[in-house]
């Protein structure tokens, strides 16, 4: 925050006079805008890229009128169409938590996006337990998904909610645990301390330390966040063929886009984590790299991951709900816990 | 165990092996057309809107008869003893004034079944499949080219042919008694 | 610091005093996510940082999941609303309000004998928390984690598929299952 409140000072001097707490707030305000902003065009930009990718690896075309160019205006067509349905709330449905519901797994995605560190100056407010602030509200996402399966009244809404919670409760325990290795080797829990912990070149980076254990720990990261953002091949929750849409079925206009749009800010914000825990957050690969700058590296990482799971979703097929528990529970879980006895050991040998 | 730790390396090993497929994917060309930019152009024969070649039409309303859907009306006058309508491209004498040839294509099921009665071969199937509009009336196709006066010059005639000859039988009546 | 420590204050009150008149079930308990979120927002502002995303994630995230887990499984319907209100009755809150009502007056007296402290606001690093829990309060921890230990071996057996005893002469016909 106080670079932040530095690069305001020192372009309007006059702010400087501002009680402290008022200087603060609309320090605050302006950088969740920021964020805000950039979410919004994100996730215009990934649903548009999501639907390129899936097009292109299907062998055909995807969107190619609406903008000229490929079709990059289509998802600002998208938007404006579903700004403009009509919005139905079921009768009996619970009208306060149906309307609550969106709001608060779309605030849950962006209370995330305030610990990560998108260089060595920006990030909104470097909490020294900034990983576990992360874990912590996004476990939050899960009272607004049972909200909206319960306020919908359908009972199609209500097992799609209660398998998403399931699963999500559930693969919270791989990616804390596989988290908990980066901080036993990087000794902090505080963001821009775990990318610090990385300089050098890219082989400093937390992927390939203890080569190949935190491999391993990134891989099973990636899965268990896979299943946290209800991505394929974790996406029973919202399938299409088997649920009616699950937990989002009675939803329709804003409020589906809201639902739509905390799914691809959350899909950036386990990327995000990944990029910064295992893969050097905004560090350049090369140090002579560095004149480019670091909000672009951090970008690029995440991206790269976006596209991964994109990939992924478009290659393997759904898991039924039990197979989803058996990988969580007595795959990702042991492997896990034994990974964290190796790091620890290892750690402790070499000390 | 080793079931299960087997169970994990072919996992790893079959979902690498599938994103390396659809890696490859990404740099096929795609094989899609763009619609209204690009077409498929159909064969020849293919079994699309109809076409009525109106000058070889003798009027013999085969066609009409035929289709299943009663899609095809036809209206026709007689030619006189004396008119001369031409011939057909294979060499049949015209002996009907075609004054109306609709063919209603949001009826017709394209079953193909009024080009086999024609004598002339004057009604065809064509690949052309994208005439859709905006006005339902507007898929009725009229085929005929004799103006609204001309038809009504004709059928004007006939009905004074009509009248002639039923005085004629009026006026005949009296003497067969 | 104070000022927002006593709107946190002031929330908490409020949200746990809807938590126990609220009659619908999953009001109640969305009150009582927001309660504990105001609990987590006054340890960050008492310098324990660490505790209050500890909070959030076990008491919010995962207690208050299993409560609407259970509650949404049992369904109560329109009598359970109608025995709610029964049981809220005046003469039912009343007596409890009144003895908590003098516990609340002896606790007040004691904090505000014994002078005031400002909130120190200084942050508590997770390594100190870690650090403590292993020299100092070793015994707590090495306790809580059999008592988990006991509770996971509970919740194996009690979901544990029993073993389907076959007869010898049956097992040797090679059964599937």
């Amino acid at each position: 925050m106080e670079p932040i409140l530095k690069l305001f000072t020192d372009l309007l001097p006059g702010l400087s006079q501002l009680p402290y707490w008022l200087l603060a707030t609309l320090a605050a305000l302006i950088a969740a805008l920021v964020l805000f902003g950039f979410i919004a065009v994100f996730a215009l930009f990934a649903i548009w890229l999501e639907r390129k990718i899936s097009a292109h690896m299907q062998d055909r075309l995807g969107p190619m009128e609406v903008g000229g160019w490929h079709g990059w205006a289509q998802t600002i067509a998208d938007t404006l169409k579903l700004l403009m349905k009509e919005d139905i709330i079921p009768e009996k449905a619970d009208r306060i938590l149906f309307k609550l519901a969106p709001m608060i797994v779309f605030s849950v995605s962006i209370a995330s996006f305030v610990v990560l560190p998108w260089s060595r100056d920006f990030i909104p407010a470097d909490l020294n337990v900034g990983l576990l602030y992360i874990l912590s509200i996004s476990s939050l996402a899960v009272i607004g998904i049972l909200m909206g399966g319960w306020a919908s009244n359908n009972k199609w809404s209500l097992y799609g909610a209660m398998r998403s919670v399931a699963q999500i409760v559930s693969y919270e325990i791989p990616i804390s645990l596989s988290l908990i290795t980066v901080i036993l080797i990087t000794g902090t829990l505080s963001m821009q301390g775990i990318v610090q912990s990385q300089q050098g070149n890219f082989l400093s980076w937390n992927i390939f330390h203890y080569f190949p254990f935190m491999f391993v720990a990134f891989v099973i990261y990636f899965i268990a966040s896979l299943a946290e953002v209800n991505r394929t091949p974790f996406d029973l929750p919202e399938a299409e063929s088997e649920l009616v849409a699950g937990f989002h079925t009675e939803y329709s206009g804003m409020r589906f886009a809201f639902f739509f749009l905390a799914e691809y800010a959350n899909m950036f914000i386990v990327s995000a984590i990944a990029a910064t825990a295992f893969l050097g957050g905004w560090l350049p690969p090369f140090s002579f790299l560095d004149f480019i700058p670091g909000p672009f590296w951090f970008f690029g990482k995440a991206l790269f991951l976006v596209f991964v799971q994109m990939w992924l979703r478009w290659t393997l097929p759904r898991l039924r709900v039990d197979q989803l528990m058996y990988t969580s529970w007595k795959v990702l879980t042991p492997f896990s816990f034994v990974l964290i006895l190796i790091v620890s050991f290892w750690q402790l040998l070499t000390l | 165990m080793r079931e299960y730790f087997k169970n994990i390396y072919e996992a790893i090993v079959t979902i690498l092996i599938g994103m390396g497929v659809t890696f490859r994917h990404l740099f096929v060309p795609s094989v899609t057309l763009q619609y209204p930019h690009e077409k498929l152009k159909l064969p020849e024969r293919s079994r699309m809107k109809l076409f009525v070649n109106i000058d070889d039409c003798i009027g013999c309303r085969q066609c009409e008869r035929a289709c299943p859907v009663d899609c095809i009306t036809i209206d026709t006058i007689k030619a006189g003893k004396d008119e001369d309508l031409g011939a057909a491209s294979n060499g049949q004498k015209k002996r009907f004034h075609v004054t109306k040839f609709d063919i209603d294509m949001s009826l017709c099921c394209f079953c193909n079944l009024c080009t086999f009665p024609c004598p002339t071969e004057c009604i065809y199937m064509t690949p052309e499949f994208d005439f859709a509009t905006y006005d339902r009336n507007n898929l009725i196709y009229h085929f005929s080219n004799y103006t609204p006066e001309q038809v009504q010059e004709l059928k004007e005639r006939e009905a004074q042919q009509k009248a002639a000859l039923a005085n004629a039988k009026t006026g005949k009546k009296p003497e067969q008694k | 610091m104070t000022i927002l420590f006593y709107i946190a204050a002031i929330i908490a009150i409020i949200s746990t005093i809807m938590v126990i008149t609220r009659t619908n079930v999953i009001h109640a308990l969305l009150y009582m996510v927001v309660s504990l979120l105001a609990t987590a927002v006054m340890f960050f502002l008492i310098g324990a940082p660490f505790i209050a995303a500890l909070e959030i994630m076990i008491y919010a995230g995962a207690i208050t999941v299993l409560f609407v887990f259970v509650v949404m499984m049992l369904n109560l319907g329109e009598e359970a609303v109608k025995q709610e209100k029964q049981w809220l009755s005046f003469s039912g809150w009343i007596f409890p309000a009144f003895l908590s009502l003098i516990l609340l007056l002896e606790v007040i007296f004691i904090i505000s004998s014994s002078g005031s402290v400002p909130i120190s606001g200084k942050v508590i690093d997770p390594k100190l928390v870690g650090q403590s829990l292993f020299t100092t309060y070793l015994i707590g921890v090495e306790l809580s984690a059999i008592l988990l230990l006991a509770g996971i071996i509970g919740a194996y057996h009690l979901a544990r598929r029993k073993k389907k005893v076959v007869h010898r002469f049956l097992e040797l016909e090679g059964a599937e299952e």
